[in-house]
């Protein structure tokens, strides 16, 4: 019997030696996604704004992060990372980009050409402030939206610092620039089809046109200042949805409430009041690279981000409260109104370029969206660390060269907005940089284990001093076995076959609940970080 | 088995044979098919399945009418109308029961935009109203308006309680109005916010008796004498002058600024010679808003004070009124009649959430004969709590519940409590 037991425990010990799932595989961190599938027969798919609305408010969509279930992003390589792909791009806080290439956004080089008219072939007149498709000599396609009568520069300027904004952090975005044009620049196309304020379809007139224009600013020298987004590429295929998967997409894997990237977007859009940041807003379009369709999904439309409200400024119940918000109703009944929300006592400069734009009450938080979104909702701690270190990796005069592509004639405008950016997305930091141990782009230089400790960069209140241990690390197992003595930041020298593995882990003080331990991998040449774990 | 319940030979190494093939299938074959061994090939075998399996997001029903309505502009269609044509719900008198009626709209661009209506309605107790409307409200660069107003009104059983603040609320009647007015304003704005006009009119007024059949008909009850053209009724040459000063920060649900309005109006017999008298209105709303507006004090003082000519009378209904959802919410509608009037509103609003506010409301007011009785004496009073229901910014509907010692009223109701009238002698009536 006892040799029967060996000989079983035995053959169990062999087995999982041979077929354990490693830990890291050799192509970890994957930095990029594997090349797409071809999603060619993705059909396009309409969205209905109050559908969305009322699923989002009385539903609870997706998979959620609930009192003891607990999902951390799935979209992340080993560095806990997204890959650059069909979702996100990797850009200013990894490779820091400079003061034009931030100004420049999603393209800059591209604006419509000043020779000859801009033909209108499409239009739109709900709403308040209308828009025009218009095509330029170049034969290129640009989307052109107005700001409010009353509130010049207000939608434009939002729209302008927004999409950099998002581009530089990371999202597809379109291409944006302002333009100043007289009415002669424009030429109405043939068979325009326009549908008027009645709701009706028909061919569109210069009256119409003259109509249109009526509604929007027009500056001192009789010119109109208005924001043009190129068409974006590929055919678009309709919004995404911020849970669930789009079914007949291969490529689209993880639940996007499980996507960090759109988890994370909670944190950049409260930075940026980005409170209309739902899927009406998104694009997916297919695109053609190296042979193979595939979708990429787009944020899109940001006239209602910082003060602007797009027709309108915004009021101070943006940020503080969904749109269809039960749970503060109780309290606000039955004091009478006399418990007063935080985000009634907001206090606004005046500026019709900024609108309902401020800092003093905000609390990144506490602020919500329009309507409740499963991403935002899923945010974790490592979700909010993610977002958090690509906001500070702002400097002050990057908002402000960022700020600059608004063109505000008021120059207090423009350092309004400038400061009050800067002065949010210090609040974020404070908020969510702490959620975690915030030790983040950790390389081997040197044989030195090296990171930056955004705390400190930052400023932030930093209690006791940073801890490691070292152990050498099965791949196989997941065993780690302790590095006798080694507790600093100089690399152990590692033994075993080709291929070795290191565990670093790293605390701060007594708080060893937000610890990271940092994997190290070893193939003969240069030592390379292959993997992080964070804990909190 | 032996009898200690150990396995015997034979059936110890089929006990080995069952575990190992247990091993196999659930442990180790799992991992030898995922034979995965890059990260690259993890994902390219999720993509693998998710494309042998495609789902298709095909909208549900709810979404799918949704789509329609939208790809269709169908709201748009039954808000702004076809060629013109639009239902409208509601504006009638209250008491009037549910209206609705076609109303043809159009708003030409010339002379600075201008607008034209022209509409039908008739209620569930078959109240009648026929109008018509051309604004120019942007002339001369939006220094100068003109309007015309044509209205015929058949409103069948309108309350009447008897003359005077001591009116009973048991004698309650009812009496059919059956009126038709044309007007027009011309109105002058030199600054911003500030305007002044003069109007000139002619109405034509017959009384008939009330059909609710649940209260006896007013001329059944109250005699000539009692309440004055009961039994005859004139028409009027009527004009005026009028000044509104208008800095209210957003029309459609203020909550800061004010709006004052002043409009003198003589109404000229034009039959009888028995009812010549002038007419003073003036009202002054005031809106304080704070907490950046989330928390709104409301105030209204509006009196009403008509001044007969030796030897005439103000016949009974032209005389001010009040009671109903819009001034003394805790009475019945048109509780009390007289020659002069004055009612003063007191609402505080507070933010509940983006669709709902909610009020708190005083009001006092009072009807009396002689003008020098204008005091803040005597007053009838009511309180009560409005729950005031929003869309993007705009209140579209009201419940107010309020208490006197009259009794509880509730009040369901689709304008504002303070309804703004236009200016001229088109309003200058008890029962607009």
């Amino acid at each position: 019997m006892k040799k029967t037991f060996a000989t079983i425990m035995l053959l169990l010990a062999v087995a999982s030696g041979l077929f354990a799932a490693d830990k890291f595989y050799a192509d970890d961190p994957l930095l990029k996604e594997p090349s797409p599938r071809d999603a060619a027969k993705v059909k396009n798919r309409k969205l209905n704004d109050y559908y969305d609305l009322l699923e989002n408010s009385f539903q609870k969509r997706g998979e959620r992060n609930e009192k003891g279930v607990m999902i951390r992003a799935r979209d992340v390589n080993t560095l806990d990372e997204p890959m650059d792909g069909a979702w996100y791009t990797h850009r200013h806080y990894w490779h820091a980009m400079t003061d034009e290439q931030l100004q420049l956004g999603a393209g800059g080089q591209n604006p419509p050409s000043q020779e000859g008219q801009w033909t209108i072939v499409s239009a739109k007149s709900e709403g308040v402030t209308p828009g025009f498709v218009i095509v330029d000599a170049k034969n290129d396609k640009y989307y052109v939206k107005f700001d409010p009568m009353k509130y010049p520069e207000l939608a434009t300027g939002a729209e302008m610092i927004s999409a950099r904004l998002f581009h530089a952090l990371g999202y597809h975005v379109p291409d944006y620039y302002l333009i100043h044009f007289t009415p002669q620049k424009l030429v109405l196309g043939k068979d325009v089809v326009f549908h008027d304020a009645e709701g009706r379809k028909r061919d569109m007139t210069q009256s119409d046109l003259d109509q249109l224009l009526a509604k929007v600013p027009r500056a001192g020298d009789g010119s109109y200042r208005a924001i043009v987004s190129l068409q974006i590429q590929g055919k678009p295929v309709g919004p995404y949805k911020y849970f669930g998967v789009r079914g007949d997409d291969p490529n689209d894997i993880v639940p996007h409430e499980h996507r960090r990237e759109l988890r994370g977007l909670d944190i950049f859009a409260a930075w940026l009041q980005h409170n209309d940041s739902r899927s009406i807003n998104s694009l997916d379009t297919l695109v053609q690279e190296n042979g193979v369709t595939y979708v990429r999904h787009h944020l899109m439309d940001f006239g209602s981000t910082l003060g602007s409200l797009s027709t309108w400024a915004k009021t101070a119940r943006y940020g503080g409260e969904y749109y269809l918000d039960f749970k503060p109703a109780p309290k606000q009944i039955f004091t009478l109104g006399l418990a007063v929300p935080y985000w009634a006592h907001a206090q606004y400069p005046g500026y019709p370029a900024i609108g309902g734009f401020e800092a003093a009450t905000f609390r990144p938080d506490e602020w919500v969206p329009d309507y409740p979104n499963a991403a935002f909702q899923n945010r974790l701690p490592d979700d909010d660390f993610w977002a958090a270190k690509q906001v500070m990796a702002f400097t002050n005069q990057q908002i402000r060269a960022i700020v600059k592509v608004a063109q505000f004639s008021d120059p207090r405008a423009e350092q309004y907005m400038a400061e009050t950016l800067i002065a949010r997305r210090d609040k974020i930091g404070k908020a969510f940089l702490g959620k975690v141990l915030p030790l983040d782009l950790f390389a081997v230089e040197n044989g030195q284990l090296t990171f930056h400790d955004l705390a400190r960069e930052h400023g932030l209140d930093v209690k006791g001093e940073l801890h490691i241990t070292w152990a050498s690390f099965d791949n196989k197992t997941s065993q780690s076995t302790p590095v006798p003595g080694a507790a600093d930041f100089r690399v152990p020298a590692t033994q075993g076959g080709e291929v070795s593995y290191l565990a670093a882990h790293l605390w701060r003080g007594d708080d060893t609940a937000k610890a990271i331990t940092v994997y190290l991998r070893s193939t003969g040449g240069p030592t390379e970080v292959v993997g992080i774990d964070r804990t909190w | 088995m032996n009898i200690h319940g150990r396995p015997t030979g034979r059936y110890r190494n089929l006990a080995l044979f069952v575990f190992l093939a247990s091993l196999g299938v659930f442990v180790l074959l799992p991992r030898l098919c995922r034979g995965q061994e890059s990260r690259t090939q993890e994902i390219e075998k999720q993509r693998d399945e998710k494309a042998a399996h495609p789902n298709s997001d095909a909208p549900g029903k709810v979404e799918k009418a949704l789509i329609y309505l939208e790809d269709g502009n169908i709201m748009e269609r039954l808000t702004a109308g076809f060629h013109g044509w639009n239902l409208r719900l509601g504006g009638l008198v209250q008491g009037s029961g549910f209206a609705l009626g076609p109303e043809y709209r159009r708003n030409p661009e010339w002379l600075g935009g201008s607008n034209f209506l022209l509409g039908a309605q008739v209620s569930t107790k078959l109240y009648q109203k026929y109008y018509t409307g051309w604004k120019m409200p942007r002339l001369a660069n939006d220094h100068v308006s003109f309007e015309f107003n044509g209205v015929h009104r058949n409103y069948s059983q309108i309350d009447y309680f008897g003359p005077g603040p001591r009116s009973s609320k048991d004698t309650r009647t009812d009496y059919r109005l059956e009126d038709t007015a044309v007007d027009a304003a011309l109105g002058v704005k030199p600054v911003r916010h500030t305007q002044f006009g003069a109007s000139a009119g002619y109405l034509w007024v017959n009384i008939g008796p009330g059909t609710s059949g649940k209260f006896p008909s007013a001329d059944q009850v109250f005699s000539p004498v009692e309440s004055p053209g009961i039994d005859r009724q004139t028409n009027f040459l009527r004009f005026g002058p009028y000044a509104q000063i208008d800095y209210l920060d957003n029309p459609d649900g203020p909550a800061g600024g004010g709006l004052y309005t002043f409009e003198y109006t003589w109404y000229r017999d034009q039959k009888l010679n028995l009812h010549d008298f002038q007419r003073m209105d003036a009202e002054i709303q005031q809106y304080f808003g704070f907490f950046n507006k989330t928390r709104v004090l409301a105030l209204r003082a509006k009196a009403t004070l008509t001044d007969a000519e030796r030897g005439n009378v103000v016949p009974f209904y032209m005389q001010s009124i009040l009671g109903g959802s819009e001034d003394l919410r805790g009475f019945l509608p048109f509780r009390f009649y007289d020659n002069n009037s004055l009612v003063l509103n007191a609402e505080y609003r507070w933010h509940v959430m983006s669709i709902l506010d909610m009020a708190l409301f005083a009001d006092g007011g009072k009807v009396f004969s002689r003008r020098g009785e204008l005091n803040f004496s005597h007053l009838q009073g009511d309180g009560g709590i409005g729950f005031r229901f929003n869309y993007q910014g705009r209140q579209f509907m009201r419940l107010d519940i309020a208490g006197s010692h009259e009794g509880f009223r509730f009040w369901l109701k689709f304008n504002d409590i303070f309804v703004r009238r236009p200016v001229g002698t088109a309003s200058a009536q008890p029962i607009y």
